[in-house]
């Protein structure tokens, strides 16, 4: 015990130090934060790309020249898990899209900071979008490997369960930009949700539930480890002792039936 | 006593079918006598309000309708007798036939169900109940074929019957299999703004044109969703554009939820409960109504012309043309399809705004003119204008129209008329699309912080001095704090940073040469 009291206070100021000049660069969330919700169906003032042609990702990843992002986080929040991964996957290009302004601009500077002091976050960057609306305008038809829906708003009210993330009718849109084999990655601490996200993705004809463990043994472990955990939701939840359930789905192809 | 303006036909060799207000008459294409006419059914086959959609089967058989009743009627052409009545679950924006027996709905949300010609019992047994997982109102239990997350304007299937292409408020052209519309096959992308009208001609089955609201129609391919050409039509078409969206309506404010309000949380709420909205400046106090589409005349208001293709379709006959009417214009347009030349509008005048035109094989139009419509906004009486036509119809030639005979059915049409109050005339609402279609926003200084970081460090010293009365949060100069203590760290270059460890793999803290790096724990400031 006595060698901790000694240690401890050094640890401390070491990591005050290490703060205070970290503070001094990197964004705080505070100064960010915005309402949790936001309309999907309302025209936001937002700009968009007309086709997924006209996108300059050099602009994004100016250390990749004529590299697609094949990783995508759909509302990606404060950026955790684009952050956990980008040094894990150092070829893989991840973007992230996020609704809300504040919070967008919040995971840019942080982006931005962090690549002023390491070499890696290069492969990793963020938009404001509506992706319910304007998926298919920033990725071409099979461009993804991997999406991710971490946490995404339940909608509790029934009304609004037509603004959930997932539904039969986007699951389409989510199946177009991943390339066959693909893997949605959903993860909540919503037991409705979870049901809900299960159920349609179970429906649909171009997705099949994986295991979590078939994809570990396919070394996908980072990427599960990191959906659990990486995420401010995720660890609010953890904090909270709360569960969380996961279900990935892989992207399979179907033949034309003929009536 | 005024009359009601035909808001589309359907033209058959024998029967032919034209849709006025809420009211469907069919007639005797050969001696335009009328046959059926719902103008003299009992009150509950009618719909309360007009017809929005119609659609006829291939057959020439069966009629479907709707209107803002949200309610899929089919009928008999023959009889003109009520086959099915089925609610539908949200207010529908284009219907038609697919594959002879399936009718096909495409509504403000974005759904398209399909349904049976003959509704089956089990039609109407399932999906009346909505459970925690249902995710659409089913009430007539169709089967959802696609969806998109924008009001869905115009849709369309491909001649062998394998494809259906649809198109969105929000710019896009998608283009998904048929029946298995889960499956996309490409998306046509490029258009600005919304798209109103597709077309593909029976002469060049793989090209799509497409129309909205851009200056241009566009020709895509749309198996590979590749854009061929553009043809610039808006500068042939303006002069010709009669009716206008009034400016009043568009002066909504944004309601993006998201944007940190600038003018006060009180005014953010008083527009949020009705889109009702206190109009700045002189008269801030005057509500607005909700009259709508009300043309240019009421006092204060200005007119502004938005651009809706209304139809795009194509004849054969005598060469192959494009022809395409605009929302409120006065005239047709057409052009030539071939690939090379540079594409030349030509237009026939009808000098009264067009709601709708039919093509024939044999290259007659058919054009619905909103013959009563005067300057104003108004529509004066029949008297007034007794020899303004509803229906005119033209021959083409190789180079124009012709004016022919006059047929037994135009004369029908013209003078055998239903007759209207101004009130039913207002509920017709023939311009919606003028004001259902453009975004209400308006440009929003969004991102302050943006111009915040523009400013240098002396300006930040001042503005947090004053923070309170300056109009800088304390949050924004939070932010800026920490983008310029980033900039002085670029400027001193990569060595003012040695302090920084390598950043963690997988955001948990690690121990790092003996100490605890918190860099990547990004700083959580709550």
């Amino acid at each position: 015990m006595p060698k901790r009291k000694r240690t401890a206070p050094t640890a401390a100021a070491a990591v005050a130090a290490t703060m205070s000049n970290a503070t001094s660069v990197l964004p705080q969330k505070k100064h960010y934060r915005q309402r949790a919700h936001a309309n999907p169906f309302s025209d936001h003032s937002l700009v968009y790309p007309s086709s997924p042609d006209s996108i300059d990702w050099s602009t994004h990843y100016p250390a990749f020249v004529n590299q697609r992002p094949s990783f995508a986080d759909i509302g990606c929040g404060f950026g955790g898990l684009l952050i956990t991964l980008a040094p894990q996957f150092p070829d893989a290009l991840i973007i992230g899209l996020e609704i809300r302004v504040q919070v967008t601009q919040y995971v840019q500077d942080r982006i931005t900071a962090l690549r002023a002091t390491s070499d890696n976050y290069q492969n990793v960057s963020v938009i404001r979008a509506n992706a319910m609306k304007f998926l298919p305008n920033f990725f071409q038809k099979a461009s993804l490997t991997a999406l991710f829906f971490l946490f995404p708003d339940p909608h509790f009210k029934i009304r609004k369960h037509k603004a959930r993330i997932i539904s039969p009718t986007l699951l389409a849109e989510y199946a177009y930009v991943l390339a066959p084999g693909g893997i949605v990655y959903t993860i909540t601490d919503v037991e409705d949700l979870a049901q809900w996200m299960r159920a349609h993705l179970d429906a649909h004809p171009l997705f099949q539930f994986v295991e979590e463990q078939e994809l570990r043994n396919e070394g996908k472990g980072p990427i599960l480890d990191a959906v659990y955990s990486s995420t401010e939701e995720g660890k609010k939840v953890e904090r909270n002792a709360g569960q969380k359930w996961l279900a990935c789905f892989r992207r399979i192809e179907v033949k034309r039936i003929n009536t | 006593m005024s009359r009601y303006p035909y808001t589309r036909l359907f033209w058959q060799s024998e029967h032919s079918i034209v849709i006025a207000g809420p009211h469907i008459q069919v007639l005797d294409t050969n001696t335009g006598d009328v046959l059926h006419s719902t103008g003299k059914c009992e009150e509950d086959q009618i719909a309360p309000g007009p017809i929005r959609c119609a659609a006829l089967s291939d057959c020439g058989k069966y009629l479907a309708t709707s209107g803002d009743d949200k309610k899929l009627k089919t009928w008999q052409v023959d009889d003109l007798k009520l086959l099915s009545s089925r609610v539908l679950p949200k207010k529908p924006t284009y219907i038609n036939f697919a594959n002879h027996k399936d009718i096909l709905v495409a509504d403000k949300f974005g759904d398209i169900f399909r349904y049976q010609l003959h509704p089956n019992s089990n039609e109407s047994s399932s999906g009346c109940e909505r459970d925690a997982l249902s995710s659409h109102e089913n009430p007539s239990g169709g089967e959802l074929i696609l969806g998109h997350a924008s009001l869905l304007t115009t849709f369309l299937l491909t001649a062998d019957g394998q494809y259906i292409v649809t198109a969105d408020r929000d710019e896009h052209i998608r283009v998904s299999w048929y029946p298995q519309g889960y499956t996309i096959e490409s998306y046509c992308l490029g258009h600005q703004k919304y798209v109103s009208a597709l077309h593909i001609p029976s002469f060049s089955s793989r090209t799509l044109i497409s129309g909205g609201g851009d200056s241009v129609l566009k020709i895509w391919d749309w198996m590979s969703g590749k854009l061929l050409r553009n043809i610039d039509v808006f500068s042939a078409v303006q002069p010709f554009i009669a009716v206008k969206a009034s400016k009043k309506k568009r002066e909504w404010k944004n309601e993006d939820e998201d944007i940190e309000p600038i003018e006060g949380k009180r005014e953010r709420r008083k527009n949020k409960g009705k889109r009702k909205e206190k109009r700045s400046g002189d008269d801030g106090d005057t509500e607005e109504s909700q009259n709508s589409a009300t043309p240019e005349g009421q006092l204060g208001e200005v007119s502004e012309v938005v651009f809706v293709v209304h139809r795009i379709s194509s004849i054969l006959l005598p060469v192959p043309r494009i022809v395409f009417s605009v929302v409120g214009a006065t005239a047709i347009f057409w052009f030539p399809m071939n690939d090379d030349s540079e594409a030349c509008i030509q237009h026939e005048p009808f000098y009264k705004p067009i709601i709708d035109f039919t093509l024939e094989d044999d290259g007659s139009i058919w054009v619905l003119l909103d013959a009563d419509r005067s300057s104003q906004g108004g529509w004066s009486s029949k008297g007034e204008s007794d020899d303004s036509n509803l229906v005119e119809v033209r021959r083409w030639t190789l180079d124009n129209f012709t004016a022919s005979d006059p047929l037994p059915l135009a004369l029908a049409l013209n003078s055998r008329t239903l007759p209207a109050t101004q009130a039913d005339l207002k509920v017709l609402d023939l311009y919606s699309d003028l004001l259902a279609l453009p975004k209400h926003f308006e440009a929003v200084a969004e991102d302050r912080t943006h111009d915040l970081s523009e400013m240098g460090v002396d300006d930040v010293a001042t503005a947090d001095s004053g923070s309170n009365d300056g109009g800088i949060s304390k949050r924004e100069l939070g932010r800026l704090k920490h983008k310029q203590a980033l900039r002085r760290l670029q400027e001193v270059g990569r060595g003012a940073s040695l302090d920084f460890e390598p950043l963690p793999t997988n955001g948990k803290r690690v121990k790092s040469g003996g100490r605890r790096d918190t860099l990547a724990l990004g700083m959580d400031g709550t």
